[in-house]
C-alpha cells in the first residue's frame, strides 16, 4: 500500500510559493546584475577607447602647437562626466607630464600610480596600441593610450612616445545598478507576500475550512454516526467529494442496517439451532481447531452428568475420560484428514446403567476449505441394540431353523436350531454362502431364484408345488418347508429363511396316505364283502320261491343253505369288523399279563380245533410280564394259532410251536406250524383285511390282519417267513410297547 | 347264431354266486359250457393251461370271462392285466361283474381294458335279466375277431 504524507496546505502552500519566487527572484536578480554590469563595461568600454583616442589627437596636436597649457587644461576637462581616479601624461621614459593630481608631475609611475603595469605600458608603447584591462575586481578599467611626444616645446617627435594613462573607477556605476535591482526585488517580495497572505485566506476560506469540515463529518461517521448531512456548496472537488461522502454515508448505513438485520437474523437461527440442539435426545458438540469444546448440547448434562458451561473451553479427553476417549481417537485422526466416521460404543449413564449410542464424528472445514474442528453428534441406540438383541433371543429360540443371507447369498445369521439341523456350527455358516446347505443338483437353480426374489421380495413359501431338501453337513439331504421374508435394513437388504424339517412329517404323510389306502380298501372290502352274502340271500330267497311253486325239494334244500352259509358269513364278517373298529380304543383296562398266560388262554380257546386236527403244540421260552388289554393280548396268539390250525393241510403230524426269543436289541415272539405255507408272492398280502388265499378254507380274511393292527398298536411289527407251499409258515412278531410298560408297570 | 357253443370262463370266489351263475345260464335261451374258478391264480392256470388245466378238451379257450374283483391269491385287477397284457388272451371279452360299484375300480377297471363293468344287482330278477342280456350281447350280437 502506497503510504501518502499530508501537510496543512493553508500554510505550506503560500510559504512553499514564497519560497520558490524568492529563489526565482534571487537568481533573476543575479542574471540581470551580470547582465547590466557586462553591458556597462562594455559601454565604458567603448566610451573610453573613443574619448581616449580622442584625447590622444587632440594632446598631440596641442603638443605640436607647443600649447602645453591646454594640454594640462584637456586632462583636467577630460575627467568631467566621467569617473576617473587618475589620468596623467608620461614621457616616453614614464615620468609624469600632466597629471590629475599636480603633484605627481615629474615623477615616474612607478612612484606614483602602482596600478599600471609597466610591462603592459611597455608592450603598448612599442606597438603603439591602445590597450585597456580590469584589475581583479573588474571594478577599475586601466587605459594605456599611446602618443607621439614633442622633443621641445612644439615639436613633437616621432619617436618619442608618450602615453596617456587612465585609471577609471566602476564601482560607483556597479553600486547604482546593485542598488536598483535590490529596490525591484524587495518590492516584488513585498507583492509576493502580500499575494501570498491573500492565497492563504483563500485556502483557509475554500479548502481549509470546508476540509476541516469533511475532517469533522467523516470522524463522525467513522464514529458510526450516519446521520451526518455534508453541505458544501458549488462544483468543485470538495462539493463533490462531499457528495461522494454524503452516498458513501447512505451506502455504509444502509449496509449497517444490513448488517445489523442479518446479525439478527443469525442470532435467531443460533436461538434456534440451540433449541434444536437441545431438543435432540443425543448430545451434539463442537470442538475447535485446539482441541476444546465451543459448544455442547443440553443433553450432553444428561449423557454425562456435566453442564455445558462446565465443559466449553475444555478438551474432550478430560471430560469423557480416557478410556473413552481412547475409543474416540481413531475417529478424530479420520476427521482431521477431512473425512467422516461412525461408530458405536457403550457409554455409562450418570444415573447408573449403560447406554448404548452410535457416534458420527464430523469434520468442520473453514471457509479456505481447511480442516477447523470436528462436531460429534450422538444417537441412542440402547432401544436398537435391545430390540437387536430380542430378535437375536427370538431368532435364536425360535423352533426353526432361522437363516439371514444377504443379497450375495451369503450367511450373516443362523440359529443353533440351524446348526443341530445341518450339523455345522454356528461359526461354520456365518459368512458361507448358502449354497452349503443345499444339495450341490439345487445350486444353479437357486441361484436363479434368491435373484428373482431379491427383485420382487415378499414374504412366501419358498419352493411352491415342489419337493425342497437341505443337505446336511454329512451329506444326507433333509426334506424342508421354507418360508422366506425379505427384510430391508441399513445394510442393505436381507432374506430371513425360516426353515423346518419335515422328515418327521413326510413320515407321518407316508403313514397317513397308507392308512388312508388301508381305509379306502376297508370301505371297499366292506362294500363288496357285506353286499356279496346279501346277494345272495336275495338271489337264493327267489330261487326258493320258485323252486317251492315247483315243489323241487332237492332244490329248496340247497337254496336254503347257500341263503344260510350266506347269512353265517354275514354275521362273521360283521363281528370281525366291529372287533376291528375297536382296535385303537380302549374298551378293557390294561392289566399285566405274562405272555405264557397269554398263549394258554388262546389255547384254550381253540382247544376243540387243536383238538379235533390232533396238533402237537409245544411252548418254549422264558416268561415275560406283558402290560395291555387282555383280550387283544390274547387275540393275536388265538388269531394265529386259528390261522395255522387252519392252513395245515394235508400234515399227517401238524404241530405248532410257539415261543420267544429274547435278543439284545428287541424281544421276538413266534407262532410256527408245519402246515401248507403260504408262497412268498402272497407274503405281503396275508395281513390285507379280507384277503382269502382258499376261498374253501372257513374265514372272512380278517384275522391276520387283526393280528396286525393289534400289533402295530404296541408299536410292533410282524412278518412272515416260509419257504413256500409244504413247507410250514412262521409268524414273528414284536410287541415293544407292551415289553417296556410290562416292565414299568405304566398304561400305554 | 353261431352254431357252436361259446366257453364261457366264471371267475368268481364266492360260490353261492358261482351258482347263480350257473343257474341263470342254464336257464338262458343260449347253451353254453359254463367253466368256474375260485380265484384268480386259478384262473390264470386256466388261460395258460397250467397243472390240471391242461388239455384243451376239458379246457378251452374261454369266448368270455366273466370276473369278480376281490379273488384270493391275485385280486381280479391284476388278472384283468395279465389277461390284457397277454397277446394271446387280451381279444377275449373280459366283462367285470363285482358287488363293488367303487368308481376307483370302475376307473381302474377301463384303465386295464376291460370290455364292460357291471355291478351285481341285489334282486333276483334284475341279476337274472342281467346275466341273460350279458349272455345275448356277448355271445350272440358281439363279434370277435377269431
Amino acid at each position: 500500500m502506497k503510504h501518502y504524507q499530508s501537510i496543512h496546505l493553508r500554510w505550506w502552500l503560500p510559504i512553499i510559493i514564497l519560497a520558490a519566487f524568492t529563489v526565482m527572484m534571487a537568481v533573476s536578480s543575479a542574471w540581470r546584475y551580470e547582465y547590466q554590469t557586462a553591458k556597462l563595461e562594455q559601454q565604458t568600454n567603448d566610451l573610453l577607447k573613443s574619448r581616449m583616442t580622442n584625447l590622444q589627437h587632440r594632446i598631440e596636436a596641442l603638443l605640436r602647437l607647443n600649447q602645453n597649457e591646454l594640454v594640462a587644461e584637456e586632462i583636467a576637462d577630460f575627467g568631467t562626466n566621467l569617473d576617473v581616479n587618475t589620468l596623467a601624461l608620461v614621457d616616453e621614459q614614464g615620468r609624469v607630464v600632466y597629471a590629475t593630481q599636480r603633484v605627481w608631475v615629474g615623477k615616474t609611475i612607478a612612484d606614483t600610480m602602482p596600478e599600471f603595469d609597466m610591462q603592459r605600458f611597455a608592450d603598448a608603447q612599442r606597438d603603439r596600441r591602445f590597450v585597456l584591462n580590469f584589475d581583479a575586481q573588474r571594478d577599475r578599467i586601466i587605459v594605456y593610450q599611446p602618443l607621439s611626444l614633442a622633443t621641445r616645446p612644439g615639436e613633437i617627435r616621432p619617436n618619442r612616445v608618450g602615453m596617456l594613462l587612465l585609471d577609471h573607477s566602476l564601482i560607483s556605476a556597479k553600486a547604482e545598478i546593485r542598488h536598483e535591482l535590490w529596490v525591484q526585488a524587495i518590492s516584488n517580495l513585498a507583492v509576493s507576500a502580500i499575494t501570498m497572505i491573500l492565497l492563504m485566506l483563500i485556502l483557509q476560506r475554500w479548502l481549509s475550512r470546508p476540509l476541516n469540515y469533511l475532517r469533522e463529518a467523516v470522524k463522525r461517521i467513522s464514529q458510526g454516526n450516519f446521520k451526518t448531512e455534508i453541505a458544501i456548496s458549488g462544483s468543485g472537488e470538495l462539493a463533490e467529494l462531499g457528495a461522494a461522502v454524503n452516498k458513501m454515508q447512505a451506502d455504509l448505513a444502509n449496509a449497517r442496517s444490513q448488517s445489523l438485520s442479518s446479525i439478527q437474523m443469525l442470532r435467531a437461527r443460533e436461538r434456534e439451532l440451540k433449541k434444536i440442539t437441545d431438543a435432540l435426545p443425543g448430545p451434539i458438540s463442537r470442538v475447535d481447531e485446539t482441541g476444546r469444546y465451543i459448544f455442547v448440547s443440553a443433553a450432553y448434562q444428561r449423557w454425562f452428568g456435566l453442564r455445558p458451561e462446565e465443559v466449553i473451553g475444555k478438551s474432550p479427553r478430560d471430560m469423557l475420560g480416557a478410556e473413552l476417549h481412547a475409543l474416540l481417537e481413531p475417529h478424530l485422526k479420520l476427521a482431521h484428514a477431512g473425512e467422516q466416521s461412525t461408530f458405536e460404543v457403550t457409554i455409562a449413564n450418570p444415573a447408573g446403567g449403560m447406554r448404548d449410542a452410535m457416534v458420527t464424528v464430523l469434520p468442520d472445514f473453514d471457509s479456505e476449505g481447511m480442516v477447523c474442528g470436528y462436531y460429534t453428534i450422538c444417537v441412542d441406540i440402547t432401544e436398537r441394540k435391545r430390540a437387536e438383541e430380542r430378535f437375536r433371543c427370538a431368532v435364536e429360540a425360535a423352533p426353526n431353523a432361522m437363516i439371514m443371507v444377504d443379497a450375495h447369498s451369503i450367511i450373516t445369521l443362523a440359529n443353533a436350531r440351524t446348526s443341530t439341523m445341518f450339523g455345522y456350527t454356528q461359526d461354520e455358516l456365518i459368512g458361507q454362502p448358502i449354497n452349503l446347505l443345499i444339495p450341490r443338483s439345487y445350486h444353479t437353480a437357486h441361484s436363479a431364484h434368491t435373484r428373482e426374489f431379491f427383485n420382487h421380495a415378499t414374504g412366501r413359501p419358498m419352493g411352491l408345488g415342489r419337493d425342497l431338501h437341505g443337505q446336511h453337513k454329512d451329506g444326507h439331504e433333509i426334506p424342508v418347508e421354507v418360508g422366506l421374508n425379505p427384510l430391508q435394513t441399513n445394510e442393505g437388504r436381507f432374506v430371513i429363511a425360516s426353515v423346518l424339517d419335515i422328515t418327521e412329517r413326510k413320515l407321518a404323510m407316508e403313514k397317513m396316505q397308507e392308512k388312508n389306502a388301508e381305509l379306502e380298501r376297508y370301505a371297499h372290502m366292506v362294500s363288496h364283502d357285506l353286499k356279496s352274502p346279501l346277494v345272495t340271500i336275495k338271489t337264493f330267497l327267489g330261487y326258493l320261491k320258485e323252486d317251492m311253486a315247483k315243489g323241487d325239494q332237492v332244490r329248496i334244500e340247497k337254496d336254503m343253505d347257500f341263503m344260510a352259509k350266506a347269512a353265517d358269513k354275514m354275521g362273521q364278517l360283521l363281528d370281525e369288523l366291529l372287533e376291528m373298529s375297536r382296535i385303537g380304543r380302549i374298551v378293557s383296562m390294561p392289566v399285566h399279563i405274562t405272555w405264557r398266560d397269554a398263549v394258554q388262554e388262546a389255547l384254550n380257546i381253540n382247544a376243540g380245533t387243536i383238538a379235533q386236527r390232533g396238533v402237537a403244540v409245544t411252548v418254549d421260552g422264558a416268561d415275560i410280564s406283558l402290560f395291555g388289554e387282555r383280550p387283544r393280548l390274547v387275540q393275536i396268539w388265538q388269531n394265529l394259532i386259528d390261522n395255522a390250525v387252519k392252513f395245515l393241510g394235508d400234515q399227517p403230524a401238524p404241530q405248532i410251536r410257539i415261543g420267544v426269543e429274547q435278543g439284545e436289541r428287541s424281544t421276538v415272539f413266534y407262532v410256527c406250524d408245519n402246515g401248507i405255507g403260504v408262497d412268498t408272492r402272497y407274503h405281503d398280502k396275508i395281513f390285507g383285511m379280507f384277503e382269502k388265499l382258499d376261498v374253501k378254507v372257513p374265514g372272512s380274511g380278517l384275522g391276520l390282519a387283526l393280528v396286525k393292527r393289534i400289533v402295530q398298536l404296541y408299536r410292533g411289527e410282524i412278518s412272515i417267513t416260509s419257504q413256500g407251499v409244504g413247507h410250514g409258515a412262521c409268524f414273528r412278531f414284536t410287541l415293544p410297547e407292551a415289553l417296556k410298560n410290562g416292565k414299568t408297570g405304566e398304561s400305554p | 347264431m353261431n352254431g357252436n357253443p361259446i366257453t364261457i370262463l366264471l371267475v368268481e370266489d364266492d360260490p353261492a354266486h358261482a351258482e347263480i351263475v350257473q343257474r341263470n345260464l342254464e336257464n338262458a335261451r343260449v347253451a353254453n359250457q359254463l367253466n368256474w374258478v375260485a380265484d384268480g391264480q386259478e384262473a390264470l392256470d386256466y388261460l395258460h393251461r397250467i397243472g390240471k388245466y391242461h388239455d384243451p378238451a376239458s379246457s378251452p379257450t374261454p369266448g368270455l370271462i366273466l370276473l369278480d374283483l376281490r379273488l384270493p391269491k391275485i385280486d381280479g385287477m391284476e388278472v384283468l392285466g395279465a389277461i390284457k397284457s397277454d397277446t394271446k388272451l387280451s381279444l377275449i371279452p373280459v366283462v367285470i361283474m363285482t358287488t363293488s360299484a367303487a368308481e376307483t375300480d370302475i376307473a381302474r377297471a377301463y384303465e386295464n381294458r376291460a370290455n364292460s363293468y357291471v355291478v351285481k344287482p341285489l334282486d333276483l330278477g334284475k341279476f337274472a335279466a342281467l346275466l341273460d342280456v350279458i349272455g345275448y350281447y356277448w355271445l350272440v350280437w358281439n363279434k370277435c375277431p377269431q
